[in-house]
């Protein structure tokens, strides 16, 4: 489909690439197996680490021997966790629970003295290769002195628990609790027609991209710098947690993403890895690596979390009052941003409805479980599963259909931009007519029928709905998770274009939407764009990959900065053309003065800018380069009169649909159809829109059925390969059908909003909601997530007995 | 990454390779398609001196012999789906088309390194039972021949004594017997959770081997005609239910009624 484009004037429709589905860039590269990740580089003398991990779920480290390693020919530096006190400071948290009024925890890169999960690094070895690194690990002699061990966030909440942290006001395993207050929730429930009261578990799963985490750290001794290479998604902020830990300038470290295959959150720093590389090749005086196994990958979990909820709501289905306080078991506390996940849980309530009084509060807990990391939805897709599970089961309740309860809470079109109880000021969007076309892609009408039919047969059948909202594109106050990006434009003599920013790519396209608006804005062709990202010696200051932000921040950056350029050809090409400024169009390489065939090529206006400068081009001051940021409108920092302050500068939403079959013998769910109505704004190219929210959709499928990271009573983790952590396959899934509804945003110049979130928590949550829909007739309720066979199974049997 | 050295040898025969693997049985690995043995060397749990590779020893057939489907240790489930005599045994056919681990996994990995790893969440055992298959071992003193019903001793515990390797796998050829095949996985990512594998006589006599579900594969009989007592019977053979990271053994005792009557409804 076209879209209507945003951008000011003057470019025939037909030449625009903003709204079109241009190619990736460099997708040959990939689809040809010829792009470079970062275990395809080797510098010379590059040594190879291996990292050492706990056995124990929480004890007191004795003794590490390193004697026997150290005597093995093979081992070039061996180190454990009391000695690398002298090699590094503290790893900083990328988003401090302290920051906001709860605890610290000093997190390093090996762990001394103590441990609080199975899999926490505690020792490293070099060798020249990593299959020598890996043997050298069993000659490391460990002796723990186990403590007990708490892995249940309830558990640990009670007095006597085992206690993961000393000092720092660590009497209790609460990291933090946020609370949500908003009217008087006791009166409104009290007033309600109807009071419904239930629980709902949100378990434990993480994010897997198909190229795990690697380091290549270089310390040049005569620069006394580093460089690192890294598959990573923030290189800027990377360079502070490095920087802090190291105690080396930022200004001595260049950090180097180059591709990525895949992100989702998992790349974000504050891994003890980065700093361990670096701090062995300082050591060593040669470049080390280190590339994360799959066992290691899948270790860093994220979600987990179980709500206790009331809700009021009145005869007509009208939701008056929500009481939810949740406790999140968030794991072990790293540096990493993953315990943050739960704050955007509770922030996110009640998402796109309008509840009068709620009371929302999050209680963060830490157990003897391997941290959090971020991942894709950051927080938010656990809202919506629950939030969307609330207002079915007062459809249930009020026996009103599902749809026209999300119909009548639903915040109305003309109510944006709309402040929400958490103090969210969400942008725009029309979400009744999201709905109505959602429906209509699965004949929600005719599926009742469908429904009763297969019943017959003694088939079970279930339709679910979800609304979802997606806030992107955050600035978080006091950490380095930035709103804004910069761009940077720049034309040679020869007429050609690089672009730089500080938005980077994990694969996703970004760099294509980014070189779209320019080549727009610039009448170029799209394709000969050279786009440069993630080189912290080469582009401006930015903050990579996270929260839907990439033509948010980095694309309106880029538009800001190719006007510029604009600007400057359009003197010189006034000047060469005889002609006003204002009646210039540029197109195709071409400046021509509209309404007559007068024209100038672009590289011809370009090359006298540079060689030409104090003549045809003298008005102007070269070179042709321009940086520009991008702030965007609706971010709020000061607080509100009641505390409460706006970090998101848009909302995208979408409508989520699903039929399923449940197979009530053996509780599996078959996903048979799935369609998802979309709105992020103005779409720069729908096609890398789609491309996000495939991907999106079927991680919410993992979520929703099979993906699960699971702990024996141990503490072990049990779900370390693809077999026990099962993703979907193509060969399992429906169709995603995608349709766009596009209600601009008015707080970004381009109108867009952030894309590449939305989809995780929807598409589970239209799940959930179908096989509850699908097993109502035998009375049964799944009260949790995932709806892997033996848990629907056990629900089944539930309502039996 | 395989982190020690080790030694790897491939014979040009059958009696080469048990004459190798009798050097130094205890730290010996003999593989097929190596999509256990050296997936495990990767991962480090699995350390052995000296590799014995099949891959020359003359093991790569499915041929007819006596009455018998007779598949070599080296043969792929590519193999066993591209032959013309195998699809006389259609619960074999569909059980190998079940074999999901793409395209790449049917080409390499084998139906003898499945049985000898004897993870009871695989597809083989219960089939083998099933079928009265014959598991036919080669060690340096000789052949060795042992029933499929007798072969699985517990999880990953078999009847292959130290120096004794799979040489082939027998199947007899049957007429007038229906067969059916059914496997029930959490997802498409999961290892089989309980399979079914029915034999349906011309009388209606229906014989269903369960595998995964148990330690070992657990065989009952009854009346195809009346399934619900066959599933009870099938519930109630769950005598010592098999437990992994991906499902408990009380859920596969659960489903194993459900499992068996599907087997029987593919057969008939």
């Amino acid at each position: 489909m076209s879209v209507a484009s945003p951008y000011p004037k003057a470019v025939p429709e037909a030449n625009r690439y903003i709204g079109q589905r241009a190619k990736k860039l460099k997708g040959d590269q990939f689809l040809t197996g010829k792009a470079e990740f970062i275990n395809d580089l080797e510098l010379l003398g590059t040594v190879h680490m291996s990292v050492l991990r706990s056995t124990q779920a929480h004890a007191r480290i004795k003794k590490i021997d390193l004697s026997r390693v150290r005597q093995d020919p093979r081992c070039l530096l061996a180190m454990e966790g009391e000695e690398a006190k002298q090699h590094a400071e503290p790893i900083p948290h990328f988003i401090s629970a302290a920051v906001f009024g709860g605890k610290h925890n000093d997190v390093r890169m090996l762990a001394a003295g103590k441990v609080t999960y199975k899999g926490q690094a505690i020792a490293a070895v070099v060798a020249n290769s990593r299959g020598d690194a890996d043997a050298l690990l069993d000659l490391i002699d460990v002796e723990y002195e186990p403590l007990p061990f708490v892995l249940d966030a309830d558990e640990a909440l009670k007095p006597g628990a085992p206690l993961l942290y000393d000092g720092d006001g660590w009497d209790n395993n609460i990291v933090i609790q946020i609370p949500f207050v908003e009217g008087d929730v006791d009166a409104a429930l009290a007033s309600a027609d109807h009071v419904l009261e239930d629980e709902f578990y949100n378990h434990r799963y993480t994010t897997q991209p198909i190229e795990t985490r690697g380091y290549l750290a270089s310390w040049d001794p005569r620069a006394e710098a580093y460089t690192f290479y890294c598959s990573a998604q923030n290189p800027h902020p990377m360079r502070w947690v490095m920087s802090t830990a190291l105690k080396v300038d930022e200004s001595r470290i260049r950090v180097i993403a180059g591709n990525v295959g895949g992100g989702f959150g998992l790349k974000m720093p504050g891994h003890p890895e980065e700093i361990l590389t670096c701090a062995l090749s300082r050591i060593l005086g040669k470049p080390v690596k280190w590339i994360e196994d799959r066992d290691e990958a899948l270790l860093l979990g994220a979600r987990e979390h179980t709500h206790r909820f009331k809700v009021g709501f009145n005869k007509d289905g009208k939701i008056v009052a929500l009481r939810n306080h949740f406790v999140a078991n968030v794991g072990s506390m790293s540096a990493c941003p993953g315990w943050g996940m739960s704050f955007l849980t509770a922030l996110s309530f009640p998402t796109g409805y309008k509840i009068a009084a709620t009371d929302v509060m999050v209680t963060v807990v830490a157990t003897n479980k391997a941290p959090w990391q971020a991942a894709r939805g950051y927080g938010k897709e656990g809202t919506q599963v629950v939030m969307e599970r609330i207002i079915d089961l007062v459809a249930e309740a009020s026996g009103i259909d599902p749809a026209e309860v999300r119909r009548r809470n639903f915040v109305c079109k003309d109510e944006f931009p709309y402040k929400t109880n958490s103090g969210l000021n969400i942008d725009s969007g029309d979400y009744h007519a999201g709905l109505e076309t959602a429906l209509k892609m699965l004949d929600y009408d005719g599926f009742k029928a469908k429904q009763a039919a297969a019943a017959a047969e003694g088939r079970y059948l279930g339709f679910g709905i979800a609304f979802e909202l997606t806030p992107e594109s955050a600035d978080i106050p006091g950490t380095i998770v930035g709103g804004y990006d910069t761009s940077t434009v720049k034309m040679d003599p020869s007429g050609k274009v690089t672009l730089l920013t500080g938005v980077t790519t994990p694969g996703s396209g970004n760099d294509g939407g980014i070189a779209q608006i320019v080549a727009d804005t610039l009448g170029v062709e799209y394709e000969s764009i050279n786009v440069i990202q993630g080189d912290t010696d080469i582009c401006p200051y930015g903050f990579g990959n996270y929260s839907g932000r990439s033509m948010v921040s980095g694309g309106n950056a880029a538009l800001l900065a190719a006007r510029d350029i604009k600007v400057k050809l359009g003197k010189v090409a006034a000047f060469m053309l005889e002609a006003s400024e204002d009646d210039l169009v540029f197109d195709q390489g071409k400046i021509t003065v509209t309404g007559t065939d007068k024209s100038v090529a672009i590289k011809d206006v370009a090359n006298a800018v540079y060689t030409l400068a104090f003549a045809t081009a003298h008005m102007v001051e070269p070179p042709l380069e321009a940086t520009r940021v991008y702030k965007p409108d609706n971010i709020v920092h000061f607080p509100d009169e009641k505390g409460r302050i706006q970090p998101y500068p848009t909302y995208s939403n979408a409508v989520h649909v699903a039929i399923v079959e449940v197979d009530v013998e053996t509780g599996k769910v078959d996903l048979q159809r799935f369609g998802v109505l979309h709105d992020c704004g103005n779409m720069i190219n729908p096609t890398f829109v789609e491309g996000q929210m495939h991907g999106a959709a079927v991680m919410g499928f993992g979520a929703a059925l099979s993906e699960e990271s699971k702990y024996d009573a141990e503490g072990n983790l049990l779900s370390d390969r693809f077999k026990t952590y099962m993703m979907q396959r193509a060969n399992e899934i429906p169709m995603v059908e995608v349709e766009h509804q596009v209600t601009p945003s008015p707080f970004t110049l381009l109108g867009v909003k952030g894309a590449g979130e939305a989809g995780v928590g929807g598409a589970a949550a239209a799940i959930i909601n179908a096989v509850n829909n699908a097993i109502r007739p035998t009375g049964a309720r799944l009260r949790r997530t995932p709806a892997a066979p033996p848990y629907v199974l056990a629900a089944l049997k539930e309502a039996r007995q | 990454m395989i982190k020690n050295r080790f030694q790897y040898l491939a014979p040009k025969s059958v009696e080469e390779a048990a004459a190798l693997l009798a050097q130094s049985p205890a730290d010996t690995d003999v593989i097929g398609g190596g999509t256990w043995v050296v997936v495990e060397m990767t991962a480090g749990v699995r350390d052995p001196k000296r590799v014995i590779d099949l891959k020359d020893a003359g093991l790569r057939y499915v041929k007819e012999e006596g009455g018998n489907l007779v598949i070599g240790a080296r043969a792929t489930y590519t193999d066993v789906l591209r032959s013309a005599v195998a699809k006389q045994v259609p619960a074999l056919i569909a059980m190998c088309t079940g074999v999901t681990g793409g395209a790449q996994l049917r080409n390499r990995a084998t139906i003898a390194g499945s049985i000898v790893y004897a993870n009871p969440s695989a597809d083989a055992h219960g089939l083998l039972v099933g079928l009265g298959a014959t598991v036919n071992l080669r060690s340096a003193s000789g052949p060795r021949q042992v029933a499929a019903s007798a072969f699985y001793k517990g999880p990953f515990s078999v009847d292959v004594k130290p120096g004794e390797l799979v040489e082939s796998i027998s199947i007899p050829l049957t007429t007038g017997i229906k067969q059916g095949y059914y496997k029930f996985k959490l997802a498409e990512s999961s290892w089989p959770i309980c399979t079914g594998t029915a034999l349906v006589a011309a009388d209606g006599t229906a014989t269903v081997t369960i595998g995964a579900a148990n330690a070992t594969p657990v065989t009952v009989t009854g009346s195809a005609s009346d399934l619900d007592a066959l599933a009870a019977a099938a519930e109630a053979a769950i005598t010592n239910p098999f437990s992994d990271q991906l499902a408990a053994g009380d859920y596969r005792k659960q489903i194993a009624g459900a499992i068996a009557k599907r087997a029987v409804k593919a057969a008939v």
